[in-house]
Formats: structure tokens, C-alpha cells, sequence
């Protein structure tokens, strides 16, 4: 598998340093939701656990592990000069997108995991369907995340500063000027996240800035995000002068 | 001589910079030296062939297909392109066979380890590569080029990095790909690295092709033309006296720093002929003779002037 598209790219953005830095985050979640359920009360933790998966997870941990790992994904070729060796290669553009895209992909979910299994369990401890909150807190990191990873990707072929207006992107846009305006909200991933991730909180519960279509409508755009995003990227990649 | 590798009116400009003007050349079997300064266009020129950029302007073939958009090329096609291009957290080995497989190679593995051999990277194969000595992970980039045994080899510089026991196996190297009936384009701006790979050279200046042929030819051309020499040593005033006599050197003065006579000559192989010889006449002891206000740039532009006197 070393030596195949999918695993060498998976490879390369695991034994990357900052790829070990950054899992710090959801470690910190997850410490934060060991403490919540230690010292606090059942009711107390309704609050907690809505703020731990909406805010936290959703729409700080999943964005900021993607921008980094997604960014990644061809930034560092392009850094490193290995981009013209991936294009050399015998095989459709394509390939090359999705293989870093799903590696990529796949190194977010693992890296937040931890952060999705502390949002679980506190979601468990105040009794709520165990289905509803893995299936639901599952279905959010894993859409959030490919979304999110899609857009970066493609962020990293069209410009060298990828992390910065990446970075910009998400603090701006998703943690501030798209929670003005119900309009913006169709532009955010983050909204259409924890619209998904509403499927693990209690319903009483306010979960901050989230899209006004039904949870079903919200798949759909998050994976449609995530579909265009690796289509766009497979025609930059495809146009672009890497030498 | 049938044409493997084929530039055709070719131009690429960025923004307002132009890289490369209207250049044209084909290339068959056997190694070709495309030497010039930096920023000449060399690296520009190889990318083109590469297929990691389109032209402004123009066609390029390789193995009969355009190699920007036929990625079906690179089976045939190895490059070494200028820059860093390894990965810097696998071993060479697994980014070595990386490559061999996805070039299609049928045994990755055993084409992984014949590359790193034929360039001397067995002992060290398994190693990161990010803890490799630039010379190291040169010849890295040396076996990616290498390990799908391509028809086409483009090297950029590729004897940057490395020791001069390294720069002489990898001189020997580059002549052997093309004696085994490979097309082979190697760039330098060292005349006398590629005269030593090469039967036929590529000179290329700001972008336009100037001359081609065989490297004594170049060499002719880059010498014999108008030069001014130091002369340092004893008695070199007589030789001078002398050189001027013969009609060798136009104009001569005394070094401002005191080191010798500083004599202008027309033609510099006439004069590299006639010093030894009329030093003797003169009992001149000569410490040096170097060349002065000379750089590549110079060198190059009188290229371009020949060029255009001889109509290329």
C-alpha cells in the first residue's frame, strides 16, 4: 500500500510533524469533556455537550485539522518541488486529486476522532439515543470534514498562500460574517455541519449559527461541496504550469 | 535522424517577462547539451518538454504527443528537474518504487532497486530521504528519472549538489543513457561537463536558441573572439612588444594594480597558440594569464552576436 497513490499520500501527511502538533487539539476536547463529566451534573451537561459538538468540534476542531491537513495535501509538493514528480506520473489527473483528497480526508477523521468520541460520550452520559449521537456526531465530522477538506484542496492548487487565505476563510467567514445573516448561512459549511450534528443534541438546546434546510438537504450539500471541490481541483491540476 | 523530442516555434512568456522566443530544435538518439546562463531559458525549455507547463506560443512533441496533456508520456519519459523534487519523509527507495509503479512499471520493486544501484544508493535506500546530503538526494532524483527505463531523459542540472567524484560518475553516467540509444537532454551552464556528455550542444541566451553543434564547435566559437588578457610574470612587456609585432593583440597597457600587461586581442585562439611560442622568443616566465572584465554573461552575448553574423 506504500507504494500506491492513496497510500503513499496517506503516508506523507501522517508522518508529517504538524500533523502530530495539530492532533493536540481534539485531545484537548477531549480532556475538556472528561473533566465536564466528572464534576458536573447530568442537567448541567446538557449545555456542554451542545457548545463541545456545534462550536467546538464542528466548527473550530474539524475546519482548523482540515485547513492544515488539506492545504497539505499538495501544498507541501508545491513547496517542496515534488509537484511536477506527481504530475509525471502515467495516470489521469484525477487520480492524483482524489487520492490525496480521500488521504486527506481520511487523516481529518482520524486526527479529530478523539474529539468526536468525547462529544459522544457526553451526549451518552446525559442519556441521549446512543444511535442518534455516534450516527449523528459520525455523519457530521465525516461530511464537515470532507467538505471542508475538498475546499482546501483546491484552495492549495490555485494559490500558493493556501493556509493564510484559508485561515482567513475560516475565521472570518464560517466563525463570523456568516452567522450575520440567515442569506450567509447557505454559504457556510460550518452551518450545514452542525445542522447534521443537531441529529446528537437535544432539541431545546441552541446550537449557534446553523443552515435553515432540513438535515437530509445538509448531507447532500456537504457531499456536493466535497464532489465539486475534487472536480475543480482535478481541472486546476490538470491546466496548471507545475514547473 | 528521426525526431523524438521536437520544439516548434516555441515562446512562453510570464506576464511581461519573456522566458523563451520562438525556439525550434528536434532531437534523436544520444546525449544533448543545452548550455546556457542563468535564466537563459534552459529550465523554461525542459519544463515545455516535460509537459509541466504549455507554451505561450508553439508546439512541443514528445514521443509524438503533446506531454502536457497526454499523461500517457510519462511511461516513456524520465526527468530530473531543477530544485528540491524528492519527499523528504520516505526512503528513497519506497518513493523510488512509488514512481516505477505508477509509471506502470510490472516490477516496481525490482526496477526500484536496479535505479538506486545504477546510482549508487543501495547501502542507503531505506533511509529518510530528508536526512540525505544534497548530492544524495541529486542522484534520488537521478533514480525516479531512471527507474521506469524511459526513452526520453530530460536533466536539469544534474550535477548540482554533487562532489567532483560524483559529478565525474554521473558525467559517465549521462554519455552511457545515451550510448544505450536513449534521448537524452542534459542542461549545464559548464561547457566543459557537457563537451564531456554530449555530441551536440544547445546554446541558449535570454531565451532565444544561438548556436548548436558539435561542443568543439562551440568551443571555437565561445574562444576565438575578441578578449582582453592579463599577462603576469617576468619580462612580459617584451612578449607584448611582441604579440603587437605579429599583429596578435590590438591595443596593450600596463596593469593598473602592477600585475603584468594587460593586452586586447581580436581573435583569442590565435593568441592561445602564439603566447608559448613568443614567450620563449622574448625569455618571458609567465605566472598567470587570465582573462579580465569577463563573465558568462559577456561570453554569451558575443554568442549572440556570432549567431546573428553567421545568420544561425
Amino acid at each position: 500500500m506504500g507504494t500506491t497513490l492513496f497510500g503513499f499520500s496517506l503516508r506523507g501527511i501522517l508522518l508529517r510533524g504538524r500533523t502530530a502538533a495539530f492532533a493536540a487539539l481534539p485531545l484537548l476536547v477531549a480532556v475538556v469533556a472528561v473533566v465536564v463529566i466528572a464534576v458536573t451534573s447530568v442537567a448541567g451537561r446538557y449545555g456542554v455537550q451542545s457548545t463541545l459538538t456545534a462550536t467546538l468540534l464542528t466548527g473550530l476542531v474539524v475546519p482548523i485539522v482540515a485547513l492544515v491537513l488539506g492545504i497539505g495535501a499538495f501544498g507541501d509538493d508545491r513547496d517542496s518541488r515534488t509537484l511536477p514528480l506527481l504530475r509525471g506520473v502515467a495516470r489521469p489527473r484525477w487520480h492524483l486529486v482524489v487520492a490525496r483528497f480521500t488521504a486527506a480526508w481520511l487523516s481529518t477523521f482520524l486526527v479529530v476522532l478523539p474529539a468526536s468520541l468525547a462529544c459522544m460520550a457526553v451526549g451518552i452520559s446525559i442519556n441521549l439515543p446512543v444511535g442518534h449521537v455516534v450516527g449523528g456526531i459520525l455523519l457530521a465530522t465525516a461530511l464537515t470534514s470532507a467538505a471542508y477538506t475538498g475546499v482546501f484542496v483546491l484552495l492549495s492548487l490555485v494559490t500558493r498562500r493556501g493556509l493564510l487565505a484559508g485561515l482567513a476563510y475560516v475565521v472570518l467567514w464560517e466563525t463570523f460574517l456568516a452567522g450575520l445573516a440567515p442569506a450567509l448561512r447557505g454559504l457556510s459549511i460550518g452551518s450545514y455541519g452542525r445542522r447534521v450534528a443537531t441529529l446528537a443534541i437535544p432539541g431545546d438546546v441552541p446550537v449557534g449559527t446553523v443552515a435553515t434546510t432540513g438535515v437530509t438537504t445538509s448531507v447532500v450539500v456537504l457531499a456536493a461541496v466535497a464532489v465539486v471541490s475534487v472536480v475543480l481541483s482535478s481541472i486546476r491540476l490538470q491546466r496548471m504550469d507545475v514547473g | 535522424m528521426s525526431a523524438v523530442v521536437e520544439l516548434t516555434g516555441v515562446s512562453k512568456w510570464f506576464g511581461d517577462t519573456v522566458a523563451l522566443s520562438d525556439v525550434s530544435f528536434a532531437l534523436g538518439a544520444g546525449v544533448t547539451g543545452l548550455l546556457g546562463h542563468n535564466g537563459a531559458g534552459k529550465s523554461t525549455a525542459l519544463s515545455l518538454l516535460a509537459g509541466f507547463s504549455r507554451p505561450s506560443q508553439g508546439s512541443v512533441r514528445v514521443l509524438g504527443v503533446d506531454p502536457h496533456t497526454d499523461a500517457g508520456v510519462n511511461r516513456g519519459l524520465g526527468v530530473v528537474s531543477d530544485g528540491e523534487g524528492t519527499w523528504a519523509h520516505a526512503s528513497a527507495r519506497s518513493q523510488v518504487e512509488f514512481l516505477a509503479r505508477q509509471r506502470g512499471v510490472r516490477d516496481p520493486r525490482a526496477a526500484a532497486r536496479a535505479a538506486l544501484a545504477r546510482v549508487g544508493l543501495t547501502e542507503a535506500a531505506d533511509r529518510r530521504v530528508g536526512g540525505y546530503s544534497k548530492g544524495m538526494r541529486q542522484r534520488v532524483k537521478l533514480a525516479q528519472a531512471l527507474v521506469h527505463d524511459p526513452q526520453v531523459l530530460l536533466l536539469d542540472e544534474p550535477l548540482n549538489g554533487l562532489d567532483p567524484a560524483q559529478r565525474r560518475a554521473d558525467v559517465d553516467l549521462v554519455a552511457a543513457l545515451g550510448a544505450e540509444g536513449r534521448t537524452v537532454l542534459v542542461s549545464s551552464h559548464v561547457l566543459a561537463e557537457v563537451e564531456r556528455m554530449a555530441g551536440r550542444v544547445l546554446v541558449v541566451v535570454n531565451g532565444r536558441l544561438v548556436a548548436e553543434g558539435e561542443p568543439a564547435g562551440i568551443r571555437d566559437l565561445l574562444v576565438d573572439r575578441p578578449r582582453t588578457l592579463r599577462l603576469d610574470g617576468t619580462r612580459v612587456a617584451e612578449l607584448a612588444g611582441l604579440l603587437l609585432a605579429e599583429g596578435l593583440v590590438v591595443a596593450v597597457r600596463t596593469d593598473p594594480d602592477g600585475r603584468g600587461v594587460v593586452v586586447e586581442t581580436p581573435r583569442g585562439a590565435g593568441l592561445a597558440d602564439a603566447v608559448p611560442v613568443l614567450a620563449r622568443r622574448a625569455g618571458a616566465t609567465l605566472r598567470r594569464v587570465e582573462p579580465v572584465g569577463e563573465d558568462l554573461e559577456s561570453t554569451f552575448a558575443h554568442l549572440v552576436r556570432a549567431a546573428r553574423g553567421a545568420g544561425r
